[in-house]
């Protein structure tokens, strides 16, 4: 196996990991037509087995599978950098992640790579160990002890769950049930509409349900938050610990890191891909920048909600088309607070009618520290880039603050993302699932929008990509 | 992005060595540049990011930074950063060259916009 890198030296402090891929990304640039392995003297255009599309922890994922087989593989991203929509970026002096975040144990395709590279763990405070939980129902902000908090909480989401069982034998099966058919017409609004709850408990429920799909509780199907909940095998505390307590400690941009330098792929960053056509032979891609490349087989590991910006022919199936129409209900915003005033870790709700759905302590501090906020569109009606803005909502539960600095970053504005993480809309699990999974001749799909499992979640990506990067590498092998 | 110098430094030491940078441009660090600063590189010879590196771009070409690659919107935009095509792309970029990679809604309060362009002066 040949590395494109002299990656022997261990595991560096988070700067050289950078040069070294910088390093990467910058040879496979230059040299961008040049196979592994193959002198100055080949021919400009190389055979390239496959080409990815698409450089978030999917496409990662796959072009690595398929180079460690001994494919010759060509990345291609749209963005000048790897890693899709998780984003380890500056804030001020310190790096937060403005996308995906938070991975756990229950989550075995991230975990594995977390265990692979010996990555560090980090823990996220205000989720791990709340002091105090606040929430506001009913134009109110309500609190009681801690642990009185969660029962509230627990109690709702086992009702809520109650068909979990039925729609999932087990987690990680594709497709849905026939018990799952017959509920998928329903959103989050609905199935809580049948139930009891007081207002209080009503709006809790709300809040984070609407946090859990990214927008208003209509926009997300049921069925999707069952399959979470299979996920967690009923687990309230596990559920919310799956989703908001482990990030890696150097960020998400650090594994990406250690997966493209330990891959043994060509990458090249800022090339969008406009058009990609297939016959027998193979396929060929033409960039933004009118050029065309040309492979055996291609692996697409966009977003579904970006595919429709991609000249497909022949056309892809209607299940895709209509899911880039029709967009996943993710489309909400998560923002960083950098507050002034004495900052204890703790955790607050809100319904969906609010700016915010949740809070959290991401950094407590006696003089200030920052929060962690997801609310859900805004569509313009509230300035979030604003701290003056977003501050009448924070002192309402912690009059003392003041909010110095916001930091978010527009995932629904960005042309190579159109959203945030996958929630599918009530009916399109079983309408289009299916047909998003499908390949489509030398053509296959590959993305957390599409998992099985953690659909949604880092951990789906990289099941995607390793499912994928399988199949092709047995396409290549002749097998299939 | 890792190698960022923090802005405040970044302020300091321009303040030294060259441009008298105006009084407004020294809270910066603490206000609107730092959401520019999770995308774009502002130190010289610093690698670009997600955007380009704003190092000496006031009063250049719109999509002219040599290395890298702009959308086509805007591409299509012509003349140089002035301070008044600067204060219309930072209000509003899918208005002022709609389809940009830009991922940003704007920075609404004119304020917050005239100190980050000052900001932006004293990158050189
Ligand atoms: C705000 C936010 C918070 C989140 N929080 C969490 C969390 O805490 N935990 C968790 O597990 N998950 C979280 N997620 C979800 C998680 O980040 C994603 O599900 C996952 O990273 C998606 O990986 P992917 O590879 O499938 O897609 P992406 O990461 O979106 O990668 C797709 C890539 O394709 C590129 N691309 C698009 N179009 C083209 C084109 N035409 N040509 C070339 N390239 C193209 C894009 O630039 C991108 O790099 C969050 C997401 C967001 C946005």
């Amino acid at each position: 196996m040949e590395y494109k890198t002299s990656a022997a030296s261990a595991a560096g402090a988070d700067d050289s990991a950078r040069r070294r891929f910088l390093k990467l990304a910058s040879t496979a640039a230059a040299a961008s037509v040049l196979p592994v392995g193959v002198g100055a003297a080949a021919p400009a255009q190389p055979g390239y087995d496959v080409v990815v599309v698409g450089g978030g922890f999917a496409g990662v994922t796959a072009a690595r599978e398929l180079a460690h087989r001994g494919a010759r593989v060509l990345l291609l991203e749209a963005r000048n950098r790897l890693g899709g929509r998780t984003f380890h970026a500056n804030f001020g002096e310190r790096k937060v992640e403005l996308g995906g975040t938070w991975i756990h144990y229950t989550q075995p395709h991230v975990w594995a790579e977390v265990m692979r590279y010996g990555m560090e763990i980090a823990e996220t405070p205000g989720v791990a160990h709340p002091d105090r939980v606040l929430w506001m129902s009913e134009g109110k902000v309500l609190e009681i002890p801690v642990m009185e908090n969660w029962a509230l909480l627990e109690d709702a989401l086992k009702r809520f769950h109650a068909e979990a069982g039925e729609v999932f034998e087990r987690p990680f099966m594709a497709g849905l049930s026939a018990a799952g058919r017959k509920l998928d017409h329903l959103s989050i609004a609905d199935r809580m509409a049948a139930m009891d709850m007081s207002p209080a408990q009503r709006d809790l429920m709300n809040a984070m349900m609407a946090t859990n799909c990214h927008g208003p509780i209509a926009s997300g199907a049921y069925t999707e938050m069952l399959r979470w909940w299979s996920l967690v095998d009923g687990d309230a505390a596990r559920l919310l610990y799956s989703c908001a307590r482990y990030k890696l400690k150097d960020g998400t941009s650090t594994l990406i890191e250690r997966m493209a330098e330990d891959g043994g792929f060509d990458v090249r960053l800022s090339t969008a891909v406009v058009e990609l056509s297939q016959d027998a032979a193979g396929v060929s891609l033409v960039t933004e920048a009118d050029e065309r490349i040309s492979a055996r087989f291609a692996v697409v590991a966009v977003p579904v909600n970006t595919a429709g910006q991609i000249e497909f022919s022949p056309p892809l199936r209607p299940g895709k088309t209509a899911m880039a129409k029709e967009h996943h209900a993710g489309k909400g915003h998560k923002l960083y607070l950098k507050v002034k005033g004495r900052l204890e870790t703790l955790i607050f709700f809100a319904p969906e009618t609010e700016l915010f759905t949740m809070v959290f302590t991401d950094q407590p501090g006696e003089d200030g520290g920052v929060l962690v906020a997801f609310g859900p569109p805004v569509d313009g009606r509230v300035d979030l880039n604003d701290p003056k803005a977003v501050e009448p909502f924070v002192r309402r539960f912690l009059p003392h603050l003041a909010v110095e600095q916001v930091l978010g970053y527009d995932w629904g504005l960005d042309p190579y993302s159109r959203g945030t993480w996958c929630t599918l809309r009530p009916g399109q699990f079983g309408k289009h699932l299916e047909d998003l999974r499908a390949r489509e001749g030398r053509v296959f799909f590959a993305g957390a929008d599409i998992a099985t499992g953690w659909r949604g979640f880092i951990d789906g990506a990289i099941e995607s990509g390793l499912q994928v990067g399988q199949a092709v590498a047995a396409e290549l092998r002749g097998r299939a | 992005m890792s190698r960022s110098v923090p802005l405040r430094a970044v302020v300091a030491i321009l303040g030294v060595l060259a441009v008298p940078a105006p009084a407004l441009a020294a809270d910066i660090g603490e206000s609107g540049f730092v959401q520019c600063a999770a995308c774009h590189p502002a130190a010289a010879g610093q690698p670009h990011g997600v955007g380009p590196n704003l190092h000496g771009r006031f009063g250049q070409a719109i999509a002219g930074t040599p290395g890298f690659v702009f959308s086509r919107a805007l591409r299509k935009r012509e003349g140089v950063w002035t301070e008044a095509e600067l204060d219309r792309w930072l209000a509003d970029p899918q208005a002022y060259a709609p389809g940009t990679k830009m991922a940003y809604a704007g920075l609404k309060d004119p304020a917050q916009r005239r100190a980050v362009i000052e900001y932006l002066k004293t990158l050189r």
